[in-house]
């Protein structure tokens, strides 16, 4: 197990600020998702709790520690990371590229193991790609693609995963497809799970913990149900809109309204 | 081994003897065996083998090779299949140093010109880098490439106008132009050939990691790359080989540009397999190129670096035509 917290994070891109002193503790074991409006902030805090930006101020803590204080490798084999849109090598295999998530278990010394042809097995079988291991990445559909993906950062065999926007540019079958892969991972192999999602409906249903981004600073956090509310997503959002229950999920199903009708 | 090694070094053999035969005078394998083994004094032809047609076959293998994983890494670094290693200011800078050094004075011995063009290479690319990368800087590749464009014109400027004011420089910069790995004896080219054979040896443990580069900056800083630290050290084998291949041959196009193409449609993209075989695909091509401008109008000779653009023009044409298929 591991814990993820930002402490007074403040950083940005050239000189414009986009997180301020923002802290942020996430829980372990769950799945967290980063919902807000664009250019709010919650893949910049993405990145930032994956140690891709270095903070101007405040610090990342892994397991207590500030995460820019340890080798990035050791950093690697307690968390994984999907990047927003990864493109893969041309002509790469399933396999080949599920393997490459065994690089911080190896050295120049040890370098392919018994055990990094298990995990990759794993992760193979996990994702359901067992049967398209040999197949160029290429070659896959975008939904296979993306579970592809989220094979390598399983066989990195990591407690926690990072996931930035990982149904982004997916049709509703494979988004649900990558979202229940993900709760599977959670719920059987423990895996701390955090991620940015802009559905907000699809976010209520799969997260544990949702944590609301607004302007930069976190403005809620809770269970789906204590955060998302019609008060709250007009807050988040600016936008108009009915939170009812879903009547099979129960959790909290919004209703865009507009700016209009209300 | 792998079979496609296998033949890709017994192609690079044959390569090496062709190359060792060819010549306004041909000779025979035999003869070559001979020159080789049980050199005679007084024979001319064992005699021209050992120092003339040696000293280009040696220059061609380690500019070639040199050039070839040069422009791999390039490729990886910069994700752009069309990178190649005169994009970090590297052919611009050991020029703009050459015509400085002929301008200073007349005659300018060989040993100055190589060491000049060394130096000016390195320069050029520690300017390009300091002006494109900053510590987990995000794209810094894509500044590299516009770093390097920018500094490369700027130096050609600055050749140019010193030729225009002085012709002095006119000579170094034909040879420059025209790239030849039989102008310089081995005594004055053997320690860039050296510079070339250490950083060969040392990319080996670096394959693995830039197989994770090649996936992406992010991608790779989460499964523990020390992204910066990678990509210097792949610009400094870059401008290395790169320099040293200018250095020792002149501005010689394409096989940068496609040997990797070749490398990774033989072998795969695997950095283990691909980038080995771009060294000695980079070499068996150049070797090709040298025989061809040694043979094709003689007793003249075809400047090795037109070899180069007019072999490698239709090849890169033919990938971009194929690559264009599959995307668009």
């Amino acid at each position: 197990m591991a814990t993820l917290s930002a402490n007074r994070l403040t950083l940005g891109y050239q000189r414009q600020a986009i997180l301020r002193e923002l802290s942020l503790e996430l829980p372990e074991g769950r799945i967290s998702v980063l919902v807000g409006s664009n250019g709010c902030g919650k893949s910049t805090l993405l990145k930032a709790l994956a140690r891709l930006l270095t903070p101007w101020q405040g610090q990342v803590a892994l397991e207590g520690e500030d995460i820019r204080q340890r080798p990035t490798k050791a950093v690697a084999r307690t968390l994984s990371l999907l990047p927003q849109h990864p493109v893969a090598p041309e002509g790469i295999s399933v396999r080949q590229l599920v393997g490459l998530g065994r690089h911080p278990h190896q050295s120049w010394l040890a370098q392919w193991s018994e055990g990094d042809e298990r995990a990759v097995e794993q992760a193979l079988l996990r994702t359901g790609l067992d049967d398209l291991s040999e197949q160029r990445v290429e070659t896959l559909s975008g939904g296979q693609r993306q579970r592809a993906w989220i094979a390598m950062a399983v066989a990195q065999d990591t407690p926690l995963m990072l996931l930035d926007e990982p149904t982004s540019f997916l049709d509703l079958t494979h988004q649900m497809e990558v979202l229940e892969l993900l709760v599977s991972l959670n719920r059987d192999a423990g895996k701390t799970i955090v991620m940015v999602l802009h559905d907000l409906n699809l976010a209520c249903r799969y997260a544990d913990h949702i944590v609301a981004i607004r302007e930069g600073r976190v403005h809620a956090q809770g269970r789906p149900q204590a955060v998302i509310t019609r008060e709250r997503v007009k807050e988040i959002f600016q936008l108009e809109c009915r939170v009812i229950e879903d009547p099979f999920f129960h959790t909290p199903l919004c209703i865009p309204f507009g700016k209009g009708a209300a | 081994m792998s079979p496609r090694t296998m033949l890709a070094v017994a192609g690079l053999a044959i390569a090496v003897v062709v190359s060792l035969m060819a010549g306004g005078h041909w000779s025979s394998p035999l003869q070559v065996w001979h020159a080789l083994w049980s050199p005679s004094p007084t024979d001319v032809d064992d005699l021209l083998i050992r120092t003339t047609r040696m000293t280009r076959t040696l220059v061609a293998l380690t500019v070639g090779a040199g050039l070839g994983v040069a422009g791999g890494i390039m490729q990886t670094l910069t994700r752009n299949p069309l990178a190649s290693p005169g994009l970090l200011g590297v052919n611009a800078g050991a020029l703009l140093v050459v015509v400085c050094l002929a301008t200073l004075g007349s005659g300018l011995p060989g040993w100055l010109a190589s060491g000049g063009a060394f130096a000016g290479a390195a320069l050029a690319a520690l300017a390009v880098w300091a002006i494109a990368m900053r510590p987990a800087a995000p794209s810094g590749p894509l500044r590299l490439i516009l770093a390097g464009a920018a500094l490369s014109a700027l130096f050609h400027a600055f050749s140019q106008a010193l030729l225009v004011i002085d012709q002095q420089g006119l000579d170094a910069m034909l040879f420059w132009l025209a790239g030849s790995v039989a102008a310089r004896p081995l005594t004055q080219v053997w320690p860039l050939m050296l510079v070339t054979l250490a950083v060969l040896l040392a990319c080996w443990p670096c394959l693995r990691q830039w197989n994770l580069l090649a996936a992406g900056e992010a991608v790779a800083l989460g499964a523990g790359i020390s992204v910066w630290r990678l990509q210097l050290i792949s610009v400094v084998c870059v401008v290395l080989l790169a320099g040293a291949a200018v250095a020792m041959a002149g501005n010689i196009v394409f096989i940068g540009l496609i040997v990797p193409h070749l490398a990774r449609r033989l072998a795969g993209p695997d950095h283990r397999h691909w980038l080995p075989l771009a060294a000695l695909l980079g070499a068996a091509l150049l070797l090709v190129a040298d025989v061809m401008s040694r043979t094709l109008i003689p007793p003249r000779e075809v400047p090795i670096g037109v070899m180069t653009a007019l072999l490698g023009a239709p090849v890169f044409m033919a990938l971009v035509r194929r690559q264009g298929g599959r995307h668009g």
